[in-house]
């Protein structure tokens, strides 16, 4: 088990990371980068994964199973619809320029 | 265990590569790709480190949430675009409090934790964001899908219940903390929570939304990134960490731009766009409105969404009725044109001549366009000026539309090259120096009264100068106050302003076979 508090400091440090990076993001690309962070927003998917397979490997029953299938379902929808349309939105901004080339 | 710390960090820092090539139109493509590509990296190592390969249950949940996710991406609209945003982002708080509730129910959970009240904690700290997340994000994607009022709705007591709501949220945490798998605490947090969520997202309208949309966002990533401390994952820490500073910025920015403090939109502190307490008394150049204005708001939405709904064939209908009749129409455009009555030389103006005449064209979206879906007219438009030789330009308000870039979006998929598309700042300053200015279903984000109004709902917020602008033409539904419900000074302006009213699809064509 990690140390609680390199997890917290892995936590803020990530948030500043992110903060100085999402700053250079221009407003024109504001609405797929909400969507992109919102697609990365569905890594609980990690979590749901080891919480169910490792609940399934204990023997936890059909109550862990239920709520671990959902979280995963639920999470891969996120991740797979989320990257999808911003995949969708950013190919938009570059058709033009892919047309002309 | 070290090996999946490296592996952890290393595939953070691919995320964080990515979210900044997402930085340039060019390598956002790719960006978005390496994201996707370091989380799938991140999803397999996962179930090989946790020994988890042969459990079909994951596998199967896997594939079908798969499925459906690349399936209501690729069938989706892009005018649907700002709720399936929302609706997805709640689906990832959801997974979250889920894999709280798991957490605090020790399923799946080694027999001694290291560190049993920090999981604890965590926990019901996932499930609590996690469910505030869902529901509110649910009921945003609810109001912008237009299933549920998209005005405010406030309840009689709603702030004394919100903060019981919240309140009662953190008793359950604290009690969750010192009490192990107690499974009334865990269902009294996703329910007290899930009840905050309501409540908070019930109350916020239609123009502020988009920074209800970003601040869910930063609360999805704090979820995940939570539900990671609980499972002691750091890749899920770390990401989720990202996600949620990046929401925060985005809500940042946005209430900036529309000069309101975060907590005036949490508190849902808008009093003046509820019409008892909007008295005109601050403005003389206002009529009396009021509880009117409101009513007829919400027939003219509902008079919206049924234009949205025109078939493609009935527009061809109307394209091919309009072409027969263009001479009567000419004599009706020039009528429309100059309702307030300009000074006008001998001949006649209309927003068609005045167009032809121009030389430098700024256009100005609104989310009236996006609800007409008349981008495809306005790209038209847009090539027609061209032709004549004319500089064409968009200047697009960062709140305009329901969500952040809205505009952009809708304007990409209408095939406009994004060096048109200027950002208020760039190209305020030019609109004093421009020819004629044309207005697309768009209101507060260019009123004038936001610079002296005092005790207006958008006093102080900065708008585009389209006051500035010698001709003005204005393709909007009516001349109802917008979302704000101030009324614009700009259509009572005596010369200069053309008003064509009615559904922008239409009047753009007008304008267009005119032209």
């Amino acid at each position: 088990m990690i140390h609680p508090l390199i997890l917290v400091a892995v936590f803020v440090l990530c948030t500043i990371a992110g903060y100085f990076i999402i700053r250079n993001v221009p407003s024109l690309l504001h609405t797929p980068l909400m969507s992109g962070m919102n697609a990365l927003s569905g890594v609980t998917l990690v979590g749901a994964l080891s919480a169910t397979g490792l609940a399934y490997l204990a023997g936890d029953g059909v109550w862990a199973q239920l709520a671990g299938g959902l979280a995963v379902v639920l999470a891969t929808v996120n991740v797979f619809g989320g990257f999808g349309v911003t995949h969708r939105m950013l190919r938009m901004f570059n058709k033009k320029k892919s047309a002309k080339s | 265990m070290t090996l999946q710390i490296i592996i952890s960090t290393l595939l953070s820092l691919a995320v964080l590569a990515g979210i900044a090539m997402m930085s340039r139109v060019k390598t956002s493509v790719w960006g978005n790709l390496l994201s996707a590509l370091a989380m799938l990296c991140g999803v397999t190592a996962t179930l090989c480190f946790n020994g988890i390969l042969t459990v079909w249950t994951v596998f199967a949940a896997l594939i079908a949430g798969a499925l459906i996710g690349s399936l209501m991406a690729s069938r989706a609209q892009m005018i649907q675009m700002p709720q399936l945003v929302a609706l997805f982002n709640g689906l990832g708080g959801g997974a979250s409090a889920l894999v709280g509730v798991m957490t605090y129910m020790g399923w799946g959970m080694p027999e001694e934790a290291a560190y049993p009240m920090f999981v604890r904690f965590t926990a019901m700290l996932a499930i609590g964001i996690g469910m505030t997340t869902l529901i509110g994000s649910l009921v945003a994607a609810g109001k912008l899908h237009r299933v549920l009022n998209q005005r405010p709705v406030v309840y009689p007591t709603h702030s004394l219940l919100s903060l019981i709501a919240l309140i009662g949220t953190a008793a359950c945490i604290a009690a969750g903390t010192a009490v192990e798998s107690d499974i009334w605490i865990m269902l009294g947090a996703l329910v007290l929570s899930g009840l905050f969520g309501w409540l908070f997202a019930i109350r916020v309208g239609g123009a502020d939304m988009p920074i209800t949309i970003s601040l869910l966002n930063s609360l999805s990533g704090v979820a995940g990134a939570i539900a990671g401390m609980a499972v002691g994952d750091v890749f899920l820490v770390a990401v989720g960490g990202i996600v949620g500073a990046s929401g925060l910025l985005l809500t940042q920015i946005m209430c900036r731009a529309m000069n309101r403090s975060l907590m005036s939109i949490l508190i849902g502190a808008k009093p003046k766009a509820r019409p008892a307490a909007a008295p005109p008394k601050k403005q003389e150049t206002l009529g009396p409105q009021g509880q009117t204005v409101f009513s007829e708001t919400t027939d003219f939405e509902k008079l919206l969404e049924q234009l949205n709904d025109m078939e493609v064939k009935d527009l061809l209908n109307a394209i091919e009725a309009l072409t027969k009749e263009i001479a009567g129409l000419r004599e009706q455009l020039a009528q429309q044109g100059n309702t307030p009555q300009a000074a006008a030389p001998a001949e006649e103006k209309t927003p068609a001549s005045v167009l032809k005449a121009a030389k430098n064209v700024i256009i100005v979206p609104g989310y009236g366009m996006a609800l007409a879906q008349a981008q495809h007219m306005v790209k038209q438009l847009a090539d027609r000026l061209e032709m004549n030789g004319a500089q064409v330009r968009f200047a697009i308000h960062p709140v305009a539309g329901r969500m952040p870039g809205h505009m952009n979006v809708l304007l990409a998929e209408a095939d406009i090259p994004y060096e048109k598309l200027y950002e208020m700042e760039a190209i305020n300053d030019d609109f004093k120096k421009t020819d004629a200015v044309v207005v697309i279903g768009a209101n507060d984000v260019l009123n004038p009264a936001a610079r002296h109004a005092e005790g207006t709902p958008i006093y102080g917020m900065p708008v585009l100068n389209v006051d500035e602008a010698p001709e003005v033409i204005v393709c909007n539904y009516d001349l109802k106050p917008g979302y704000a419900g101030v009324e614009n000074p700009i259509y009572k302006r005596e010369k200069g302003v053309y008003l064509c009213l009615g559904d922008a699809k239409e009047t753009l064509m007008k304008i267009i076979t005119a032209l």
